[in-house]
């Protein structure tokens, strides 16, 4: 369960990111966040990851108050939560399988079976065999995948995307989010954070519309507009 | 959440990658790497040096020290217990290396097989004109002054202490000036070590900054995002220092039975066990600056992205 409460962000000049947002978005939920940007759909990524602390307000992970991790916590609290970025950060010198088990390593779960967590993991996003290929070799869609299998490979239990699909056509637009739904399918809640119209409208999902920071509509089954 | 002890075991069980991602990083960098591990070197030669000139200035001081002697007059009407209790005194005191009591007798025995020519002298005196004496030869230079004033404050026993005010003053200065220099130089080197270590770290962890973004994203602890550039950095010190020590102990070898001969009354030492040890301690401050200065840039950046 992810909670906030009354969550102000402000970056110090003098606009509030947030403006005492206060949302509830209950384990295995799948929800859009949408709006214009500088709505604070990022913000919200980035508060759910403790990338960034809240000015006021609390926000609450899993019944962790994020606000009052140490920032040797903070590591440890990430490990729970896979993130998946408009430009894929994935790393241009190593392969796919390098780069899964990276993460593996970073988090201290490299062991005898990482091998079959991370084909695992690729086989999940459908790109098994790219195993020994480089970023370079792959599509735009596909590279997003590899950063997904990324964040699968160390079983988070939330998974928040920014923009997931912000560089990649339509049909690969596509995929992503069926995978993230799939993703979602098998117990993860996953958060979305785009401007994809068609996607959401098609998905009808749960979506929280934001604009100046605050929520101004929450649907438990709706499109990009609303309405 | 795990605790902090899970979180010391995974730091070690990090280490082989950790090691592995230093030497990359290093081959990579491999220009970058080899300026700082000269420049590095070239330092530590000085500073090994500096352990050298400073360890033999301070042989000459204590050899000069201890050739000081100070010699107390004592009373004519001073008590035989009192005159023994500050010999015992004297004999118990750390910084006193020798004391020898001289009586009024024997002083003038030693007038007369000195100045044989002038014991005349003595036999139309009438009364032994000598006084009692300690003579006193300090172990510690340094605390000759305050051991003369205490004495001259003992009036019921000394009459008067004389010592080479003016000798003992210039060694406790120079001795200062070798320590105050000395101190200047050392952290002058630290730092301009640690600068060239922290400069050339800083270039790898800006070549490396789009994978220390994603290491904190997926929940790298800190020391998993330093530990590589601080083994870096100290294998950049180790490399150096052990150039620098090998300078210093080539340099030993040929140059030191030459300085002996030509300078025999400087006491340098050109041991082969003084110059391990020279080697060894200049080693151990190279990995220690190189993995200071690493850990001083990796910190900056880490802070400059939370």
């Amino acid at each position: 369960m992810i909670v906030f409460q009354k969550v102000v962000k402000s970056y110090g000049s003098g606009v509030n990111a947030l403006n005492g947002l206060s949302i509830q978005i209950p384990e295995r939920d799948f929800v859009f966040l949408v709006g214009s940007s500088g709505a604070g759909k990022t913000t919200v990524i980035r508060l759910i990851n403790c990338d960034q602390r809240p000015t006021s307000g609390a926000i609450f992970v899993d019944g962790v108050n994020t606000g009052r991790l140490g920032r040797k916590d903070i590591p440890i609290f990430r490990r729970k939560i896979g993130v998946v970025h408009q430009d894929f950060k994935l790393l241009g010198d190593r392969t796919v399988g390098e780069n899964i088990a990276f993460a593996l390593r970073v988090v201290d779960d490299y062991g005898s079976n990482s091998r079959e967590r991370i084909l695992g993991a690729l086989e999940t996003v459908g790109l098994d065999s790219k195993l020994n290929s480089y970023p370079e070799q792959l599509s735009g869609g596909e590279r997003q995948r590899v950063a997904v299998a990324r964040c699968l490979v160390t079983n988070p239990s939330i998974v928040v995307a920014d923009e997931p699909t912000g560089n990649l056509d339509p049909d690969s637009g596509r995929e992503t989010m069926n995978l993230l739904v799939r993703i979602n399918a098998a117990g993860t809640t996953v958060i979305v954070a785009t401007h994809n119209q068609a996607l959401v409208d098609t998905m009808q999902r749960r979506v929280i519309a934001l604009e100046n920071g605050q929520v101004i509509r929450d649907e438990r089954s709706g499109g990009y507009e609303g309405g | 959440m795990k605790d902090r002890g899970d979180m010391k075991v995974a730091n070690l069980r990090a280490f082989p990658y950790v090691l592995k991602s230093a030497f990359w990083s290093i081959w990579s960098n491999l220009e970058g790497t080899i300026y700082a591990v000269l420049t590095t070197a070239v330092m530590l030669l000085m500073f090994g040096g500096f352990l050298v000139v400073n360890d033999t200035l301070e042989r000459m001081i204590d050899a000069m020290g201890r050739r000081t002697n100070m010699v107390v007059y004592l009373n004519d009407n001073a008590l035989p217990s009192d005159t023994a209790d500050l010999v015992g005194e004297l004999e118990n005191d750390v910084s006193v290396g020798e004391v020898v009591f001289i009586s009024r007798d024997d002083a003038a025995v030693k007038f007369r097989n000195t100045l044989d020519e002038l014991a005349e002298i003595l036999d139309v005196i009438e009364n032994n004109p000598f006084p009692a004496s300690i003579e006193i030869r300090m172990n510690d230079p340094e605390a000759i002054l305050v051991l003369a004033d205490e004495l001259r404050s003992r009036t019921n026993i000394v009459e008067e202490v004389l010592i080479r005010d003016d000798v003992v003053s210039r060694l406790l200065y120079i001795s200062q000036l070798v320590r105050f220099a000395g101190g200047v130089l050392i952290v002058s080197i630290g730092l301009v070590t640690i600068f060239v270590i922290q400069n050339t770290i800083r270039l790898a962890v800006f070549s490396r900054r789009d994978e220390i973004e994603i290491m904190k994203l997926i929940g790298a602890t800190d020391w998993f995002v330093r530990g590589p550039f601080v083994v870096e950095g100290a294998i950049i010190g180790l490399l150096g220092s052990a150039i620098a020590s090998a300078v210093l102990i080539i340099g030993f070898a040929r140059v030191g039975p030459r300085i002996e001969s030509v300078i025999s009354f400087l006491p340098i030492q050109t041991g082969a066990a003084f110059v391990s040890n020279v080697s060894v301690f200049t080693i151990v401050v190279g990995v220690l600056l190189g993995a200071a200065g690493s850990y001083l840039s990796v910190h900056r950046h880490l802070a400059s992205i939370e």
